[in-house]
């Protein structure tokens, strides 16, 4: 009797083991390739922050020496600044100007998918490529400046030449290439709204511009929540146009964090207080998170 | 039958295939990772181990990594070195990789103890800094062995040095000369300038006819501004002044460094230097630039003698040694090396690749070599003997040859200056242009950066 009550125990007990077990085992190859590629590199990161490695010589513990002197550097706070009138002009021009199209183009009957292919393509051309074809639009000898001086403009804007400038002209190509992108997000949104509430508003007399405001955007606000959420967060990593187009310069006019955290690994050999660059950035990451978290425990939807 | 047993069977049975595949999943992603974790290391450490252990009899391959930018005719002569030297060595195979950034991928392979079997480097300061790191094999037997001392130019000799031991072999040599448009010289009457003076008022008068000074440009390579700092401080302070500079004997910031740098600014601000718009262009945007007539001169260094060759330029155009900034200064040629070798501490053949790099700098190799503008600092050259050479590259290695022979040179920064410091320099120079920041201040960051070069000793080692 007892040793049948002992082996059902030890038979329930392997059920039970077998049962808490085998989700962690359909988890394992996800939770290997997470701690190979996010969780262990972030612990090194972490580590290297806290040395003064150059990328030959074993790192040397230093402390909190890294972060003393990213409190204290000028260029970092250039770059900051540079990473929020970045955020600023994401979070606004391509957002507004994606909404727009997006409305006009969910109107159009006929044709609407050449509309959609068109506006979408810039997204799908390589980032190198297009920041190129940009270079040389802005060429100041031989790019569009050429056409403008012909027209008579006697001083034509120095695109990337201009330290007042220059981060304009290069947000400009990144938000022509992502525009597009967030026009499809919205219109998958606008066909999501719910119709009957458009025609209740119009049968009790509401404008268009009263309908898209009342009845259209409230039902769009997880997507705008969302689209604003990556942008602030991919604004923060911004890095290609910048490092493709100008490299930070010109001097350090249009110097974002990710191309001088790049800088500071690559170039500078300094990759230990690169990682302190890359942690801060983080940080700007995660406050953006949060703030969005709070918000959704709030009641929004997102 | 029971059922609900057979039920609880084909639940366990389920249960068990599910394992199965998680087990298999798990395995096959670690062995994924470990086979690639090991295979970089072999391919890594190196070719020396894609090729086996190194015995006798079998074929030992040995890895080199370069730039995939070079131009076809360079990637031929490459192809040409590598089969003339398989020739004659038939248990050798060089296994050539072109990458975007063969010096960045060499510095993460060696900080993982692989990387190619012979290691490339952009220069001596790059070479010694592995060498303290204990990335290279001494080379003193080989030396002895190939008659190295004797077969080296001795400046170059001395750069590849580290802690009394040959860690590598020097690479081609280069300097900055200014490029000019010959035809429109004489169309306008103008002279190659022979002092600050006259090449000043030579740029005002090519401005004044609404043509650009010097075409120079920056934007995908940042580092190009250390051209510019080259020719500003061993022009202004000339080669002996400038050298206490980097030993460390005077300032970063003193009184003829702030001068040289001001001196340098005031030509970039003049919009001498493309048109104040060199940071918006690209290296090869300006060699447009000079090709198009746009503008009249083009400072870079000798390496761009092969690129203008295989342009054709529509005019007659020459080189010429930038002036003296100063008066009272003797003008000088900043000497560089463009790159040095050395033999990855575990490759499994070290002989092979001593053999591949004497094959690198025999006579042959040269010879070949020199037509492309790729001047190796080895002895006993004769470029007359070198048939279908371009007089332009003759003149230019004539011209560095004569200026080494009469102490007629300078230091520049990718070969002399100390990495910090040089890295700092370029990077934050237009910053200055563009009144971001003052000469002084951007100067005592320099003397900063100096301090932490002399910390960790990475100065250059003047030592005779």
């Amino acid at each position: 009797m007892h040793a049948a009550a002992t082996h059902i125990a030890g038979k329930k007990g392997r059920r039970h083991f077998r049962k808490k077990m085998l989700p962690w085992l359909f988890l394992a190859p996800v939770i290997i390739l997470n701690v190979l590629v996010v969780t262990g590199p972030t612990i090194g990161t972490l580590i290297l922050s806290l040395t003064d490695w150059d990328g030959i010589r074993p790192p040397r513990f230093i402390g909190l020496a890294n972060y003393a002197g990213l409190v204290r550097d000028p260029n970092f706070y250039a770059a900051l600044i540079n990473n929020f009138k970045w955020l600023a002009l994401f979070c606004t021009v391509p957002i507004a100007f994606g909404l727009i199209v997006a409305v006009v183009v969910s109107r159009i009957k006929r044709g609407q998918m050449l509309y959609r292919t068109v506006y979408f393509l810039p997204y799908i051309v390589s980032t190198v490529v297009s920041a190129e074809i940009w270079n040389l639009i802005y060429n100041p000898f031989f790019g569009i400046d050429t056409i403008l001086s012909k027209w008579g403009m006697a001083h034509p804007p120095m695109w990337l030449g201009d330290t007042h400038i220059a981060l304009f002209s290069v947000a400009l190509v990144d938000g022509w290439r992502y525009w597009g992108f967030l026009m499809v997000l919205f219109l998958a949104a606008l066909h999501q709204t719910d119709k009957a509430q458009e025609e209740a508003a119009t049968v009790e007399g509401a404008g268009k511009l009263q309908i898209f405001w009342h009845v259209i955007l409230p039902q769009m606000r997880p997507t705008v929540m969302l689209i604003l959420m990556l942008t602030m967060i991919w604004s923060f990593a911004a890095f290609d146009y910048v490092y493709v187009m100008t490299g930070g310069g010109p001097g350090n006019a249009t110097e974002l964090i990710a191309t001088y955290m790049y800088k500071e690994a690559m170039q500078s050999q300094a990759p230990g207080y690169a990682s302190t660059i890359a942690l801060a950035m983080a940080l700007f990451s995660f406050i953006i998170i949060a703030g969005f978290g709070i918000l959704k425990k709030r009641g929004w939807d997102i | 039958m029971d059922f609900s047993d057979k039920g609880e069977v084909g639940m366990a049975k389920r249960k068990a295939i599910a394992l199965m595949i998680c087990a298999v999943l798990t395995t096959g992603l670690i062995t994924a990772c470990g086979s690639s974790g090991s295979g970089s290391a072999a391919s890594g450490s190196a070719g020396a181990a894609s090729g086996g252990d190194g015995k006798k009899g079998e074929t030992a391959e040995i890895s080199w990594y370069l730039h995939n930018q070079s131009s076809p005719e360079d990637k031929k002569i490459v192809d040409t070195i590598v089969q003339n030297f398989e020739k004659a060595h038939p248990d050798i195979h060089v296994k050539v990789s072109y990458n975007a950034d063969p010096d960045a991928q060499t510095k993460q392979l060696l900080a993982a103890g692989a990387g190619p079997d012979i290691v490339m480097t952009d220069g001596p300061s790059t070479l010694k800094q592995y060498a303290a790191a204990n990335y290279l094999l001494p080379l003193d037997d080989y030396a002895k062995k190939y008659g190295w001392d004797k077969k080296f130019d001795s400046w170059a000799y001395k750069t590849v040095q580290y802690d009394n031991h040959l860690m590598g072999l020097p690479g081609s040599f280069e300097t900055l000369v200014v490029y000019y448009n010959k035809d429109m010289f004489k169309e306008n009457g103008w002279e190659v300038p022979t002092n600050e003076a006259e090449l000043l008022s030579l740029c005002q008068k090519i401005q004044a006819k609404g043509i650009v000074p010097f075409a120079f440009g920056s934007s995908d390579f940042k580092a190009a501004n250390e051209w510019w700092l080259s020719l500003a401080y061993n022009e202004t302070l000339g080669a002996d002044h400038f050298k206490k500079v980097l030993t460390g004997e005077e300032p970063w910031n003193s009184d003829a460094m702030a001068e040289a740098t001001t001196k340098l600014v005031d030509m970039w601000q003049k919009g001498y230097i493309s048109n104040k718009q060199s940071a918006a262009i690209t290296i090869d945007n300006a060699t447009t630039l000079f090709l198009s007539r746009k503008a009249a001169m083009k400072m870079e260094g000798t390496w761009l003698l092969s690129n203008l060759i295989d342009q054709k330029p529509s005019f007659d155009w020459g080189m010429f040694e930038m002036p003296a900034w100063k008066d009272g200064v003797q003008a000088n040629l900043p000497l560089a090396l463009g790159d040095a070798t050395g033999i990855n501490k575990n490759t499994k053949y070290p002989d092979q690749v001593a053999a591949f790099l004497d094959y690198l700098n025999s006579p042959e190799v040269v010879q070949m070599e020199i037509p492309r503008a790729q001047f190796h600092p080895v002895q006993g050259l004769d470029v007359d003997s070198i048939a279908g050479m371009d007089p332009h590259v003759k003149e230019a290695y004539q011209l560095l040859k004569k200026a080494i022979d009469s102490n007629g040179t300078g230091y520049a920064a990718w070969t002399y200056w100390p990495p910090a410091t040089e890295t700092y320099a370029w990077g934050n120079i237009e910053s200055v242009y563009y009144k971001q920041t003052d000469v002084k201040t951007y100067l005592a960051k320099c003397a900063e950066q100096f301090e932490k070069d002399k910390q960790q000793n990475k100065l250059f080692d003047f030592a005779e």
